[in-house]
């Protein structure tokens, strides 16, 4: 089966404050509702960053999580979902830019191989990019415990501190995405493909 | 631009298309009578994606800045 075609069947919620929202529901030992957010990331430019995780409760709170420990282990299945966001959002927008990175090491890492396993697939709809700050991102490591076939694990989670970069942010490179140095992207960009 | 170039874009814009199309529609069959999200799980989302965007500030911070991305990530193309 093709990357794109393992997508969950995902439902656009609709534009709020120029927020796009998406849902789909990921399938395996739990159902778990999981959102996709495409949003401005800045009113002078028109880039748009990726938001994914689950939607839970948190007391009486309802929050999207995207450092949640619980998931279905459907990495592939879940990822193609969240491109199927992206090109349905560039089908309505087809001059953004779409930024996306991971939250943390282990996912930035994870989404850059899904990438690179998968870049005919998505070169088939968009030119990707990927980039570097000339900032260091500080990783603060962090304990999680997950449940994995009933069983409690601990492990360590090291997640980019992105507010620790006070001092602003240079963006010193754009490349054209190369899956032989997708070491030193920081951030990967999406585009509809055009002349 | 290259006339094979252009058709090649052409396509891909159609090839798009029919998978938006077909997305929509797997998607609706799926969600029909499923229950719609509640104002406050919207509200959750809107909050979750304005969080996010707000670590972008400090990226495009000037004009300056901006315009420099831009010509950059153009000419990655």
């Amino acid at each position: 089966m093709k990357f794109l075609e393992k997508a969950y069947s995902y439902r656009f919620e609709g534009v709020k404050n120029e927020v796009y929202q998406f849902r789909f529901i990921s399938e395996g030992a739990q159902q778990i509702t999981k959102i996709v957010t495409i949003a401005p990331v800045g009113t002078n430019i028109d880039w748009y960053n990726v938001g994914f995780g689950n939607l839970e409760n948190e007391g009486d709170e309802i929050i999207v999580n995207d450092f949640s420990e619980v998931n279905n282990q459907d990495y592939d299945e879940v990822l193609a979902t969240v491109f199927g966001c992206i090109l349905h959002f560039l089908y309505f927008n087809p001059d953004s830019v779409i930024l996306f990175f991971g939250n943390t090491l282990h996912k930035h890492r994870l989404y850059k191989q899904k990438i690179s396993f998968n870049i005919e697939s998505l070169e088939q709809y968009l030119d990707i990019s990927g980039g570097k700050i000339e900032e260091k991102i500080v990783v603060i490591e962090k304990e999680q415990t997950v449940v994995r076939k009933g069983k409690e694990h601990k492990r360590m989670i090291r997640e980019k501190d992105i507010t620790s970069l006070s001092n602003g942010v240079t963006v010193s490179t754009i490349e054209k995405y190369n899956k032989d140095k997708t070491s030193d992207y920081q951030f990967v960009l999406f585009k509809l493909k055009s002349e | 631009m290259l006339k094979k170039e252009y058709i090649y874009i052409v396509m891909a814009a159609k090839q798009l298309k029919e998978l938006v199309e077909k997305q929509i529609e797997k998607s609706t069959s799926f969600w029909a009578g499923r229950p719609k999200m509640t104002a406050q799980e919207l509200e959750a989302v809107e909050k979750f994606a304005k969080e996010k965007s707000k670590l972008f500030e400090k990226v495009f911070d000037s004009s300056e800045k901006v315009e420099n991305i831009i010509k950059m990530q153009k000419n990655a193309l």
